[in-house]
């Protein structure tokens, strides 16, 4: 439910960041998502078609980029894959996990004409 | 100009006049300093098409307007307590006990979250208590920007205990840092056993939870110890306190609680867990 407001955060940055090059029109948003980020992509991109009309990314094309969440589990004291930051270790089952990527929620790059 | 309330683009805008302190709420806009504009052009042009690096963070907004909140409550010794819970919990039933409790021995202002009306608000008012409503509409949470413009609102004095009652919803919530000292979750025993383990997030980020209706217990299959353990096996370190603002147990802990984050305010120092991990999740507001 929340991606409508991250949508609207996202446009805002596109908006500040056209107006300063001088872009009239964004074809397409590279956005990287991490894993661990709690952002639904399929929420926010119906969320980014509805926010978007009548702004300078209005018919952009989001392209995402999924990073894999990682994790250092402080019982094995090495680094592990995790797809749930609320999961336990793969190997020792244990719950103590610092998330150390996969949090990402960032405008790359755009494209435009 | 800003999206949620037009109060303009990048200025500080002027806080309103009160007796005690007055928040400024600035609005960490991405044209602030804080935010450099990084728009490059970053080659790989095709046909006609331009590539620009842009390289930013879009859950900056709301973790900088939290971050001022936070600096604001640390100089003025003001202890936010976030409370968060699924709807109909007991968390003005709580906060009514509890001003009750407190007899008037602190300085104390609420905000109260709700979709629609302003009927929370006026219960905490006719207590005596100042009290912000935050109607948020569609919204499904309330977010810095909006305690920021509800600090602006209320006659703040330092040392002073803020309620911040949030919408009631065990999801959306979790994700949206207010820049509050501790989250205080209540999870009612009406409710299932396994609630933290099918909403992890926001139980995992609690400071304390608060096991409420506690007095119901001899009328429900609820088992204490289950719950317990699940809480513990998504937040090993945050405090469980089981309480009932109906019968009064555990209302003196809970107040004793209070107590001791206000205690702790002086030197109290924000613990690295609650911006770098709890809230490390993209929070647009």
């Amino acid at each position: 439910m929340h991606e409508l407001s991250l949508a609207m955060s996202l446009l805002e940055v596109c908006e500040e960041e056209a107006t300063r090059i001088g872009v009239k029109k964004i074809k397409t948003l590279i956005v990287e998502v991490g894993e661990l980020s709690g952002v639904s992509v399929p929420a926010l991109d119906s969320a980014f078609g509805i926010a978007s009309r009548g702004t300078v990314a209005e018919g952009a094309a989001l392209s995402i980029r999924n990073m894999p969440g990682t994790g250092w589990c402080l019982s094995c004291e090495r680094a592990v894959r995790i797809q749930d930051p609320f999961r336990s270790c793969p190997d020792c089952g244990g719950s103590r996990i610092l998330p150390t990527g996969g949090m990402e929620f960032c405008l790359k790059e755009f494209v435009c004409d | 100009m800003c999206v949620e309330c037009g109060c303009g683009s990048s200025g500080k805008m002027p806080a309103k006049e009160h007796k005690g302190i007055a928040f400024s709420h600035r609005h960490a806009h991405g044209n602030d300093d804080t935010a450099p504009s990084k728009a490059t052009p970053s080659g790989g042009t095709t046909g006609e098409d331009r590539r620009f690096s842009v390289e930013r963070e879009i859950l900056g907004r709301n973790n900088r307007l939290a971050e001022d909140n936070r600096a604001f409550f640390k100089e003025h010794g003001i202890i936010a307590l976030n409370i968060l819970s699924a709807p109909g919990s007991g968390k003005t039933t709580l906060l009514e006990q509890t001003i009750l409790s407190l007899g008037g021995s602190l300085p104390l202002a609420v905000i109260e979250g709700d979709q629609e009306t302003s009927r929370d608000a006026d219960r905490i008012r006719s207590l005596g208590v100042p009290a912000v409503q935050v109607n948020t509409n569609a919204g499904c949470h309330l977010d810095a920007h909006q305690i920021a413009h509800s600090l602006e609102e209320l006659s703040l004095s330092p040392g002073m205990l803020l309620i911040i009652e949030n919408i009631g919803n065990l999801v959306c919530p979790a994700l949206f840092d207010l820049g509050e000292t501790s989250r205080v979750v209540l999870f009612s025993v009406t409710e299932g056993e396994d609630k933290p383990l099918k909403y992890p997030q926001i139980f995992r980020g609690a400071d304390l939870v608060l096991l409420t209706k506690s007095d119901l217990l001899p009328h429900l299959d609820f088992d204490t110890a289950k719950a317990m353990n699940y809480l513990r096996s998504v937040n090993p370190s945050g405090e469980i306190l089981p309480l009932s603002a109906r019968s009064g147990e555990g209302m003196d802990r809970w107040v004793a609680w209070i107590s001791a984050q206000r205690e702790g305010a002086g030197a109290m120092s924000e613990s690295p867990t609650r911006s770098g991990e709890a809230h490390g999740t993209p929070s647009g507001g």
